[in-house]
């Protein structure tokens, strides 16, 4: 047999293990055996489990991996041990080109080529069944700068065959050109040592550990390889890596529910990598590999060691410090420096040699030290972006070390695109109910206008300016409707307020299977970002449902209020309000108004050809028929509103998409046209028709899995898939109306009781004390 | 999976060049490709010539690829060389991207092919791949088929999503040397174009590019910069959605200035150099930096302008 396939599983990753065992009924070879160490019991005499492989089930002594690994170790019978994890998967040709390569010597530490994804394996193999490409990898989930851009092209055997001369190929050659791959030997033994000293992907000689009884560490649970690896690459004289990526890593996007060993909160996560790595060093007798490896130790403290240690490098005045135990830490990393190689601690730069000297004559800890080269590397991060950042530093040093400022509050709409949502309804309360009493800062974009810059007390700060550094550190209320930036610190005494901005339609964080979003680590961002919301405002019991578990946000710290932003729509005055609206945007009042707000669809569902910036709703069929009774307020993103030409229909068609305050066009509007967008809920409040206009509803399929709502059952009004159902419709607006009546009214009981019109009245009361409102 | 090798004269035939091209092209024994002579109208074959292009095994002005799935066309032109190997490597490529545009890395014909290479091998000597190479070869790079398969050793490509990069722009939307999927072929537009190869790429969500060299040729702006100009303008930008209508007339700037500093180095006869420079005035459009070039050109003659540039 070939190869032993060594699998370590936890209870918890039993359906990744399924779907590991559906990958290697895949593979192009099967001349494997896949020993699975796990202590629940598997039947595997299901027929699930009968595969054209053999597998066995290990159990072990102990709960860690290094132990897991051992006993798998022990009962394989390959000749080629082969690591992988069961949360990993492998591309479908991978152990048929390591076994192609002629000759694989005994002493190669032989490797599948790790790529590193957050995308799961399952969305990869839907994406796949779509539009099967045959070298597609997954998202790629390493450093942008790393990112892997070129693919070898094996040749085959008739290219060969057009070699002018008659010299014959040497067959290692000839089989280098069909089965390309990249050999680390000689001098160049140590090169891509990070990728070397990584367990999962590589593949083994068995005899090679069985012969020298090589094992893991049983007694180190984060990191039971480094041990072993380093043995075998002492062992072994060359280090060969396959060309082309293979070995599929899957790292953990939900490191709050499911965190991967390397993700599992730690306090002594430094203690136990530098007792790895004292084990390995001590143990290592070749010289270049010594080196090598310390080098590469050193390399880790240099780059993250100072940062876990120092203190008020991104906190006002604790000690954040994630590491438990300093002091032991110092004496651990003490005796381990005793070990290093010195021409390794030579090369390092100057302010980090003297730290490490310093600790490595005696156990002391550097403190200040440590927190000047932390506070230097910030520093020259800002002169290397010609100081892009430099109010944000003074954030962190300065700012948030200032006295809180009692009666401050600053608000931020839609990250400071408009002034808008609850945030402008809490303000329009406090300013008509408490005049005076508060000072109210607006964060801004730049050029945004309708700023409420000239209203009394209130002042309009540029996101991310000096001034909004400034007011974000010491205002004692914040009054946000999105997310606070990523570094914001919570400082004692102060209140957070998060509006939110919508009764949720879509999956949101915690729902969601694969995060599509710029950073994969989404799901722990947010996590640790919402734990700083003192409240949360919600709009329904559905809303309070959703959140609980999209956002894992407790219960008891929801406002069931209601939307503050939605009291216009309730307000005894809305029709004075929406006669003075339209007078503002010069719609005649006799006119009837449609309103019309799409979603905007990216390219995930459209291809780039697709001529995506037009409106599929036929504008000039509805001015036709309609343009007697009623005007066209649009709504849309500002993409397909910028090539969207509106001066051919004349005084049809209203442009409203940079329009500060959707709420006020509700009030305006007789009917409105949506998709897939969360305005209805609003919407529904005023208890007008809603019409979908759902053109693209079989394409978007793939995506209305991902909602809470059954678009089919759960809504207000008709979904209407063309044009010509549209405009029956708003030709019988009342039939429509009658049909839907039962529908709306479970709808509205559902989602908008709690809309009475005072929600912001019960916000306010909740969220401020009463001293601060006197 | 079929490949159509499509051969169009750069001026009048060469058939010096033909038959060369055809024997690098035959040499190959890759199965699946059909060659075909697109002559203009202008010219003809003697009756000794389309003997030996029926020996050869090659059609006259009977190219219809079919609209089918899997196939690929690539227009060549006769000046131009196809290295050992290229069909076979271009095969790898098209099996797993089956439907993509495949863009060519290319030598050029004008320099010494033996001289690109060992530039190319040496430029290159610190891959990982080629010191792995060197690890299992047993020949010295000084043999010519060591050079060839050193370079082969290197062959890799990637998948392109940019397709409004406008420095990649001329290597996509040339007329000769890119191998375009026949399904994505518009049948209106002239089968050897830059508009043809343009509507590819537009069409499509990525292209392919194959880094190492596999032909060589003479760049068009080059070569024939007048008949370079007529493709240019052959593409209707009126047609360009919002997308790429700004990318695609930014472009076309571009490579006014580029073939107004080509065009001066290279032999061209005082008329067509004239005739150049009052086509590339005529097609100026938007803000040009005062001191280039094309700046230069809006203020004066033609004339005047081949006397200072030529």
């Amino acid at each position: 047999m070939k190869f032993s396939i060594i699998t370590p599983c936890q209870p918890a990753e039993l359906s990744q293990l399924l779907e590991l065992r559906q990958n290697l009924v895949n593979q192009t070879t099967h001349d494997f055996e896949w020993l699975i160490a796990l202590n629940t019991p598997l039947d595997l005499t299901t027929p699930d489990w009968q595969l054209p492989f053999a597998v066995h089930q290990v159990s072990f002594d102990g709960s860690t991996l290094g132990a897991a690994r051992n006993a798998a170790m022990a009962t394989a019978v390959g000749d080629w041990l082969v690591f992988v994890d069961s949360d990993d998967y492998l591309t479908a040709n991978a152990l048929a080109e390591v076994s192609a390569i002629q000759p694989l010597s005994a002493d190669t530490l032989a490797d599948l080529y790790q790529y590193p994804t957050y995308e799961p394996h399952t969305s990869f193999v839907a994406s796949q069944e779509q539009a099967p490409i045959a070298d597609s990898l997954p998202k790629w989930g390493g450093p942008k700068r790393r990112q892997l851009k070129n693919r070898a092209v094996n040749l085959n055997e008739a290219m060969l065959n057009q070699l002018s001369s008659d010299q014959q190929l040497a067959p290692v050659a000839a089989n280098w050109l069909q089965h390309k791959y990249v050999r680390c030997t000689g001098d160049d033994r140590w090169a891509q040592f990070n990728r070397q000293l990584k367990i999962t992907g590589k593949v083994i000689d068995r005899r090679l550990v069985q012969d020298n009884q090589l094992v893991f560490d049983t007694s180190n649970a984060l990191y039971p390889d480094y041990a072993f690896l380093t043995q075998v690459m002492a062992r072994t004289s060359s280090y060969l890596r396959l060309a082309d990526p293979t070995y599929i890593r899957v790292k953990h996007n939900d490191p709050i529910n499911q965190p991967s060993v390397h993700q599992l909160e730690a306090p002594d996560r430094w203690q136990q990598r530098l007792a790895a790595w004292h084990t390995s060093l001590a143990n290592i007798s070749d010289e270049g590999l010594h080196l090598a490896f310390s080098r590469y130790c050193l390399n880790r403290i240099h780059r993250y060691l100072y940062m876990a240690l120092a203190t008020g490098a991104t906190v006002d005045d604790d000690d954040t410090s994630t590491i438990s135990n300093v002091p032991q830490l110092i004496t651990q990393l003490h005796d381990f420096l005793q070990l290093v190689d010195a021409e390794a601690l030579g090369e390092i730069s100057m302010l980090s040699r003297h730290i490490l000297n310093k600790i490595r004559r005696q156990p002391v800890y550097p403190h200040h030290a440590i927190n000047r080269i932390v506070h230097l590397r910030q520093l020259g991060r800002v002169i290397k972006h010609r100081g892009r950042g430099i109010t944000r530093l003074s954030y962190m040093w300065w700012f948030t070390k200032l006295p809180i400022k009692p009666k401050t509050i600053l608000y931020e709409s839609f990250l400071g695109r408009n002034f808008s949502d609850s945030p402008k309804a809490v303000y329009n309360y406090l300013q008509a109910n408490y005049p005076g009493q508060f000072k109210h800062v607006w964060i801004s974009n730049p050029g945004v206008t309708g700023m409420p810059d000239k209203r009394p007390n209130t002042i309009v700060v540029k996101r991310f300016g000096w001034r909004y550094m400034y007011y974000l550190a010491t205002a004692k209320f914040q009054v946000i409707n999105m997310r606070q930036p990523k570094w914001f610190v919570k400082r004692p005494s102060t209140k957070f307020l998060a509006t939110w901005h919508g009764t949720p339609l879509k999956h949101l964080v915690f729902d969601m299977d694969n995060v599509a979003s710029a950073n994969p680590l989404y799901k722990q961002i947010f996590f640790q970002q919402s734990r700083q919301w003192d409240y949360l405002v919600t709009a329904n019991q559905f809303s309070v449902d959703v959140f609980e578990h999209a956002f894992m946000y407790p219960v008891e710290k929801m406002l069931k209020s209601g939307y503050p932003r939605n009291d216009i729509l309730s307000a005894p005055d809305r029709d004075a309000r929406a006669r003075q609206i339209k007078e503002q945007l010069g719609i005649p009042q006799d006119k009837k108004i449609i309103l019309y707000a799409p979603t905007w669809r990216d390219d995930d569902y459209y291809g780039v050809g697709d001529y995506k910036f037009t409106l599929k709703l036929d504008i000039n069929r509805l001015r036709r028929e309609l343009c007697d009774e009623y005007v066209l307020v649009l709504r849309t993103h500002y993409f397909i509103t910028e090539h969207l030409d509106t001066t051919g229909f004349g005084d049809f068609v209203y442009n409203e998409s940079s329009y500060d305050d959707i709420a006020e066009l509700y009030l305006i509007s007789d009917v409105l046209i949506t998709d897939y967008s969360s305005v209805f809920f609003d919407y529904a409040i005023l208890k007008r028709p809603i019409l979908y206009f759902v053109y693209d509803y079989e394409k978007y399929g793939s995506v209305l899995r991902g909602f809470y709502l059954d678009m089919e059952k759960d809504l207000p009004g008709p979904l209407l898939k063309t044009n010509d159902d549209v405009l029956a419709a708003l030709h019988n607006l009342p039939q429509v109306t009658r049909d839907y009546a039962a529908a709306y009214q479970t709808f509205s009981q559902r989602f908008n009781v709690w809309e009475d019109g005072h929600a912001t009245q019960r916000v306010v009361d909740a969220f401020f004390d009463q001293d601060d409102l006197k | 999976m079929h490949v159509f090798v499509n051969i169009v004269p750069q001026n009048q035939l060469d058939w010096a060049c033909l038959s060369t091209l055809v024997g690098e092209l035959t040499s190959q024994h890759f199965a699946d490709a059909s060659f075909n002579l697109q002559l203009p109208a202008d010219q003809a074959l003697t009756p000794e010539q389309q003997d030996q292009v029926v020996a050869w095994g090659l059609t006259v002005n009977q190219l219809q690829p079919t609209l089918t799935p899997h196939n690929y066309l690539i227009n060549l032109r006769e000046t131009d060389h196809v290295l050992p190997g290229a069909l076979h490597q271009w095969a790898q490529v098209m099996a797993k991207h089956t439907g993509s545009p495949i863009s060519l890395a290319a030598f050029d014909s004008s320099e010494d092919l033996d001289a690109q290479i060992m530039a190319y091998v040496a430029d290159h000597q610190e891959s990982g791949l080629q010191q792995t190479y060197r690890q299992v070869a047993t020949a010295s790079i000084d043999d010519p088929d060591e050079r060839l398969l050193t370079l082969w050793s290197l062959q890799s490509y990637s998948v392109q999503t940019n397709l409004q990069n406008i420095r990649q722009m001329t290597q996509r939307i040339r007329p000769t040397g890119i191998l375009l999927p026949t399904e994505l072929l518009t049948p209106t537009l002239p089968l050897v174009s830059a508009a043809q190869a343009f509507a590819v790429l537009r069409q499509g969500t990525d292209i392919v590019r194959l880094h190492v060299p596999t032909i060589q040729r003479s760049m068009w702006a080059e070569a024939t910069p007048i008949a370079w100009l007529d493709e240019l303008t052959q593409v209707d930008t009126a047609q360009l959605d919002v997308m790429w209508q700004p990318a695609y007339t930014d472009y076309v700037q571009h490579q006014l200035n580029f073939l107004l500093t080509t065009a001066s180095r290279k032999q061209l006869s005082k008329q067509a150099h004239t005739t150049l420079m009052t086509r590339i005035k005529q097609l100026i459009i938007g803000p040009t930096h005062r001191w280039s070039r094309l700046g230069l050109l809006q203020l004066i003659s033609p004339r005047l302008a081949h006397q200072l540039f030529y």
